[in-house]
């Protein structure tokens, strides 16, 4: 039992901190209690380097979309992709995160200029997350 | 004793049992139904800025649309809550051992037709070419299909490659994106023309205006999360009311396992899945309509042959995304469809007639695709915020062929060995690249991805008609060779797969089958 709740805890930490690296709302505890569950559902069973692997990215409050990025391009099916992509989904049903998925009107200029951040950034993301792996030996 | 048993319930079983009502007839299926989905009777883009958790109807108690971060992956329209049904148990009731085959199968009431595109193409001669039958054999029963599912259309320059527009609704609208493909490629037409592509609007199994007690279509993007929209038809309609009118006896939580044909009857045998306990059936004549992959599993357990190895056939599928850069940063239309927006022709000199469909973008969630775009997960975001208006999905069907490495049998656990290869395609692709860019539509090679054989879920050929069957053949009017009145009625009797959806062409032959049958009995 304990070690049960030492787990939630665990992943209510992992979800408020990875939500925190992509949004600035604050993350419902319906949507922690769902992380939760889906985790211990389909994603509990990680070898020991998966497991380190996320601790080391939470202790250190490593930028997660860098080190997700580059794994990402390395081993498409890894768990830190699988969690977010998780929390994605259940972020992505409630209204209040609708604008971060959707563009309701037309948004020309302002879709350029934050095409062209994101095109920069990626390129920035890429190379810090190498950086991130190769720093904490992530893999 | 039943003077017809038929098995399942998809779109041949349906419509076998449409042309034999009233006959005694009965009709043997697992049935899965769909849960009530009173939750979601609004447009999907209204509601999920109006309500403030949509996690039930979207993602499920049961997390079912998270189904491909954990599992074998599936068609993103097949995981939502309330479309899950449709595969539900499958891997249970269809153990396969496969080597790249990447399809599922259906228990469901209706079948896979209940997530069907809706796409309702007639087979013509050229398409007809390995079959031991004629268009002119299949038109009647095209005809009496139009007029009972209403299809909507029109005459345009797909004509010669759709055959006879006569009896359909007019066309539903279209998204910007494709009108603005659609208008543009009237401007270029002699130049795409020449080479070898024609553009069109699809016939679509979606009604216009109210046809047969069913309503006309609301423009809702529903389809990816709601099963038996009413507007939209499945033969699970069909099924519905004839069930309701009595005219056939409907048993459910029954899986098929074998048949047995002895001098005067056939004998079914059968597990009920309540009580795990195996039934027996009688019946003077059986007509085998459970999904190709099923139906073969049957004939080849009732002969118990775990030798053999059956031609299996699908159509390999090519998807590529097609941008109009004037379109970057459009709002989202809330109002539309998932369904086919267009139909592209392509007359190749190695396949023949290669057709394609434009898909829009809105379907499924977009955390679906999101991790698919090599993009950190912000850019990703931003990206499909911005530009899927500006997008579409162009979706190539190329033909099915007997491949002798793709093929089917029995294991002696009596489970299915599936094992097929996915081909070399890309020909059609580039010559789409090039042409689509003279209209303004880019795409790169990048862009292109191929699906696993088994994810087109045209499933076929594993029993072909054949002009003079040999074993595991039909002759052509279904009967199994060897069998005096065991009848095959789905896709396992197709010969060959042209590249045009087959499920249409399923009902009109399970029809033109089924009538024969019936002349026999008269007789």
């Amino acid at each position: 039992m304990a070690l049960l709740e030492r787990t939630d805890l665990i992943l209510e930490r992992e979800a408020i901190y990875f939500h925190s690296c992509f949004f600035d709302e604050e993350l419902s505890q319906d949507v922690v209690r769902r992380y939760i569950e889906a985790n211990r559902r389909f994603l509990a069973a990680g070898d020991e380097r998966s497991r380190n692997m996320i601790d080391t990215v939470i202790l250190h409050r490593l930028d997660v979309e860098s080190v997700e990025y580059a794994l990402r391009l390395k081993e498409k099916d890894n768990i830190l992709t699988k969690k977010i992509q998780v929390l994605f989904f259940l972020i992505e049903v409630r209204s209040r995160y609708f604008g971060y998925f959707y563009n309701c009107e037309n948004a020309k200029l302002s879709a350029g200029v934050e095409l062209c951040i994101a095109c920069i950034m990626t390129v920035y993301k890429f190379i810090k997350g190498k950086y991130l792996i190769w720093r904490y030996d992530l893999v | 004793m039943f003077k017809v048993i038929i098995v399942g319930s998809g779109p041949a079983g349906t419509f076998a049992a449409y042309a034999l009502r009233d006959r005694n007839v009965l009709m043997l299926d697992v049935g899965m139904k769909p849960a009530d989905t009173s939750g979601l009777n609004e447009n999907i883009f209204r509601l999920r800025q109006k309500e403030e958790d949509m996690f039930l109807p979207l993602i499920g108690e049961d997390f079912d649309n998270l189904h491909n971060i954990h599992a074998r992956k599936v068609s993103l329209k097949l995981k939502p809550p309330y479309m899950s049904y449709i595969i539900k148990d499958w891997e249970e009731l269809f153990p396969v051992s496969s080597s790249g085959f990447e399809g599922v199968t259906s228990f469901a009431r209706g079948g896979l037709a209940n997530a069907w595109g809706a796409g309702v193409y007639r087979f013509n001669n050229e398409d007809l070419r390995d079959f031991p039958i004629k268009m002119s054999e299949l038109e009647p029963y095209y005809d009496r299909l139009t007029a009972h599912i209403g299809i909507s259309g029109q005459d345009d320059d797909l004509t010669p490659y759709f055959g006879n527009a006569q009896g359909l609704l007019e066309p539903p609208r279209i998204s910007r994106f494709a009108a603005e493909f659609l208008d543009r490629y009237q401007k270029k037409r002699s130049y795409l023309n020449e080479r070898g592509i024609f553009v069109g609007l699809p016939r679509l199994a979606l009604l216009t205006r109210k046809h047969n007690e069913r309503e006309a279509y609301k423009y809702e993007y529903l389809e990816f999360f709601k099963p038996c929209i009413p507007a939209v038809y499945t033969p699970a309609f069909t099924l519905d009311e004839i069930i309701k009118e009595q005219s056939i006896q409907y048993k459910d939580n029954y899986l098929v396992l074998r048949y047995r044909e002895c001098e005067t009857c056939i004998e079914v045998v059968a597990k009920n899945l309540k009580t795990g306990e195996l039934e027996k059936f009688q019946t003077k004549k059986l007509i085998l309509a459970a999904g190709a992959l099923n139906t073969a599993k049957i004939v080849l357990r009732s002969n118990d042959d775990c030798v053999t190895k059956l031609a299996f056939l699908d159509n390999p599928m090519a998807v590529m995304l097609l941008f109009r850069l004037a379109r970057i940063g459009s709002g989202l239309e809330i109002e539309g469809s998932t369904l086919a927006q267009l139909n592209i022709v392509y007359h190749d000199s190695n396949y023949g007639s290669i057709q394609a469909s434009l898909y829009g973008t809105n379907g499924p969630l977009r955390s679906d695709t999101l991790f698919d775009l090599p993009l950190p997960a912000s850019a990703s975001l931003k990206i499909m915020k911005y530009l899927a208006q500006a997008a579409g999905a162009v979706m190539i069907f190329y033909p099915g062929r007997w491949r002798e490495k793709n093929f089917l049998k029995l294991t002696s656990a009596n489970t299915v060995e599936v094992r097929c290869e996915n081909e070399q395609l890309g020909s059609v692709e580039r010559v789409f690249m090039h042409a689509f860019r003279k209209i303004g539509y880019y795409t790169a090679p990048f862009l292109f991805q191929y699906p696993k054989m088994g994810q087109g879920l045209h499933y076929a050929g594993m029993l072909p008609m054949k002009v003079s069957p040999g074993r595991y053949e039909t002759d052509k009017d279904g009967r199994l060779f060897g069998t005096r009145n065991v009848f095959i009625a789905d896709g396992a009797c197709f010969p060959s797969l042209p590249s045009k959806n087959l499920t249409f062409t399923i009902m009109a032959n399970s029809m033109r089958i089924a009538e024969s049958i019936k002349c026999e009995m008269s007789a």
